[in-house]
């Protein structure tokens, strides 16, 4: 067998004169759909695919290299930039994963303050994908209704925390503050209003016949296909398995709160599109339920935000301020970090785009010795692969839209 | 000849149809943005009205750029060449009872014609290019033209048929409420089809932004887009004049005749297409051409055979 050189290229397999009539597009980083910073690689027949290869790693920045030089708390705000659109997600997993691992109970006014965050930041994830995705089919004024609503949400999370993009509103143990005044009451003003504004997004949808033609039968993901490519969330609840880790594993206070998980069997764009409009309703019905929570433990006057676990978790501050121990505490676990037991964990919860994991292994140092991020929105990207071939390019745009992909949360 | 230049210079010629253009597009965009929830232009000018005419001069301003490997001779040449052949028709069009400039027996022959070729050299402009997304855009621009444009064709077709004419101005002076009502199916096909002959949604396939990145306008910047932007909104108010003359009697009016009239029509087809553009999405390429061979043609045809038969009947007089 012939060697091929490195510095002579090796000419042996490729033909210079095709007659396949077969065109390469380019399709991204920079397109105005490739959500982030996609790159398809498009094998055309005029304008079918007959192949169709992603092409990852234009926003990659390390993250898994970069926890590993990280303490703990250090490095929360980068999970911010994860999955950008519903950072408090992130925080959550990576949180609920080390807490996991130091074994700390978290106090119920936490739980309560992290449901709100968690749905609060799912609504604000799903309104965006239909903006976004009604966008790329065409749809101008759905755009702009989803943003109006989003932009409300948004201005929850900035009373809370002060940022509306890049949260880090949960730490370890806990949340930092508590909710401010008017918080509840301009939630219910939202939960309020909202149902009439999801029928308002139907109403311009789904009675549009040139949508349902867009949607339907376009993108079909079989069963088979949505479990072998290991997608998780709304794309394999539209793929017809019933898997919601909230239901399955409940972890915060979802097993105290009633709430469906929509499942439809279709698998096609519009069973995607179905799956997230209901899930927002779920969402707000979650919403209200956790308000009256919130409400309770007010009336309770339970008033812990951070767990008590002096070894890893820093005393609330007027300890601090008044304490001698609490303060070398304090000090110690700024400067050199908690030092958790030797061992690993994986934790899964259910971000809006699917099942977001963190594994972690702990040697007992302050750094984890390795911490590896389970993204769905990169279990997606693989579909296209297999969903392309046989569609147009007009599919295209709305595949990778229903598809839900971010590209912060893909490369990491 | 002075006159003649007055009619080049102003109006009906190039400043008159660049002030209602611009115009239009003001319209347009006050129109959308409430339907949106949103202002729209505010700033510039009273409620925002120069702001296209600023948009535009930052275009005028901007470096012009010729990709390499384009032929740059066809890629600098076409936008000019666009832009005279859309600002052509406003000679034929009866702007006024007495402006014409040219008054013609086979007005509507020229108006189409013109219309029609405007596809053709937004073809040259994308195969000059030399780009994936430009050629693509190119090519849906050509399918939409050859589908799109036989009912468009046939459309204005029929108040031809009907006033037994060709001229413009005796199309407008034959019309009256009964011609209206006759060639109402004519002018939805007319409709429909100038939403595909102008890319507007839902057919705005070849342009499609979030597709193949504005098709054919893909590699163009600065005076070069600023010509081909400029040709596009010529050709709105030359196809809005043209169907408010040819279906809506033109300049006729309720107590009196004149320009406002003609303006007032323009702004209810400029409407039309508003609404459609906040309420509907894209079409794909198959769709588009099942529908219009499927319906828009046969519809078209059939319309044609109204007309005849309602010639016949209510004009008074044989075929």
């Amino acid at each position: 067998m012939q060697q091929p050189n490195r510095l002579r290229p090796f000419f042996e397999n490729i033909t210079f004169e095709r007659e396949d009539n077969e065109a390469i597009l380019n399709f991204g980083p920079q397109h105005p759909s490739s959500h982030g910073q996609l790159r398809l690689m498009l094998h055309l027949q005029q304008e079918m695919i007959t192949k169709a290869h992603p092409d990852i790693g234009y926003l990659h920045r390390g993250m898994e290299k970069m926890a590993e030089n990280m303490i703990y708390n250090e490095f929360m705000p980068t999970t911010d930039r994860m999955d950008y659109i519903a950072s408090s997600s992130n925080n959550y997993g990576f949180a609920l994963a080390v807490e996991k691992l130091i074994d700390v109970k978290v106090p119920r006014r936490a739980k309560v303050i992290r449901m709100l965050l968690l749905e609060i930041n799912r609504l604000m994830s799903h309104l965006f994908w239909l903006a976004t995705t009604a966008l790329d089919i065409g749809a101008m004024t759905v755009f702009l209704y989803g943003f109006r609503e989003r932009e409300y949400l948004m201005d929850l999370i900035e009373d809370y925390c002060g940022a509306r993009l890049t949260h880090a509103a949960i730490r370890i143990g806990g949340v930092p503050l508590d909710l401010p005044d008017n918080f509840i009451a301009n939630l219910r003003k939202f939960l309020a209003k909202f149902p009439q504004d999801i029928k308002d997004y139907e109403d311009l949808l789904d009675k549009n016949r040139i949508w349902l033609m867009r949607m339907e039968n376009v993108g079909v993901l079989s069963k088979e296909m949505a479990l072998s490519w290991g997608c998780t969330g709304p794309m394999l609840r539209a793929s017809g398995i019933a898997w919601d880790i909230r239901k399955e594993e409940p972890y915060e206070l979802y097993d105290e709160v009633d709430f469906k998980v929509p499942v439809s069997d279709k698998g096609d764009n519009y069973a995607r599109y179905r799956i997230y409009m209901q899930e927002m309703r779920q969402s707000a019905h979650i919403l209200e339920q956790v308000a009256d929570m919130y409400d309770k433990v007010v009336k309770d006057n339970d008033t812990a935000l951070m767990a008590h676990s002096p070894r890893y978790i820093s005393a609330p501050k007027i300890d601090i301020m008044t304490q001698n121990y609490s303060l070398m505490q304090h000090f110690v676990l700024i400067t050199q970090g908690m030092r958790p037991p030797v061992g690993e964990v994986y934790v899964a919860t259910e971000s809006p785009k699917g099942e977001l994991g963190f594994y972690i292994n702990s040697q007992g140092g302050p750094y984890p010795y390795r911490l590896k991020l389970r993204a769905p929105s990169f279990w997606h990207t693989g579909v296209l692969t297999d969903l392309l071939p046989g569609h147009y390019i007009p599919d295209v745009v709305s595949i990778i839209g229903t598809t839900n992909i971010v590209f912060g949360e893909v490369d990491r | 000849m002075s006159h003649l230049f007055y009619e080049i210079l102003l109006f009906p010629g190039i400043g008159y149809l660049l002030l209602v253009s611009v115009g239009l597009y003001w319209v347009f965009r006050k129109i959308l943005a409430p339907m949106h929830k949103r202002v729209g232009p505010h700033f510039n000018g009273p409620a925002g009205s120069f702001q296209t005419i600023f948009d535009l001069s930052k275009l005028w301003t901007k470096e012009s750029i010729t990709p390499k490997g384009a032929n740059v001779y066809l890629f600098s040449l076409m936008p000019l060449i666009t832009l005279i052949i859309a600002l052509l028709p406003t000679a034929v069009i009866p702007w006024t009872p007495t402006e014409i400039v040219v008054r013609s027996s086979y007005g509507v022959i020229i108006f189409v014609i013109l219309i029609g070729l405007e596809p053709i050299l937004l073809f040259l402009t994308a195969f000059s290019s030399s780009n994936k997304y430009a050629l693509f855009g190119g090519v849906r621009v050509l399918v939409q033209m050859i589908s799109m444009e036989t009912a468009f064709f046939l459309a204005c077709l029929s108040p031809a048929i009907l006033f037994g004419t060709m001229n413009l101005h005796i199309i407008v002076q034959d019309s009256s409420w009964l011609s209206f009502a006759i060639l109402f199916p004519g002018f939805i096909i007319f409709l429909i089809a100038f939403l595909g002959l102008l890319e507007q949604p839902p057919f705005d396939i070849p342009e499609a932004e979030q597709e193949i990145v504005y098709g054919v306008y893909t590699e163009y910047s600065g005076t070069n887009y600023f010509l081909l932007q400029l040709t596009k909104f010529a050709e709105f108010s030359i196809l809005f004049a043209g169907g408010a003359t040819l279906f809506m009697g033109g300049y006729k009016g309720i107590f009196f005749n004149g320009y406002l009239f003609l303006f007032l029509k323009m702004v209810f087809i400029l409407f039309f297409m508003i609404v459609l553009r906040a309420g509907i999405v894209r079409i794909t390429m198959q769709q588009m051409l099942a529908f219009c061979w499927r319906y828009l043609i046969v519809f078209s045809l059939l319309n044609l055979a109204w007309i005849f038969i309602a010639k016949a009947l209510f004009m008074g007089s044989g075929i």
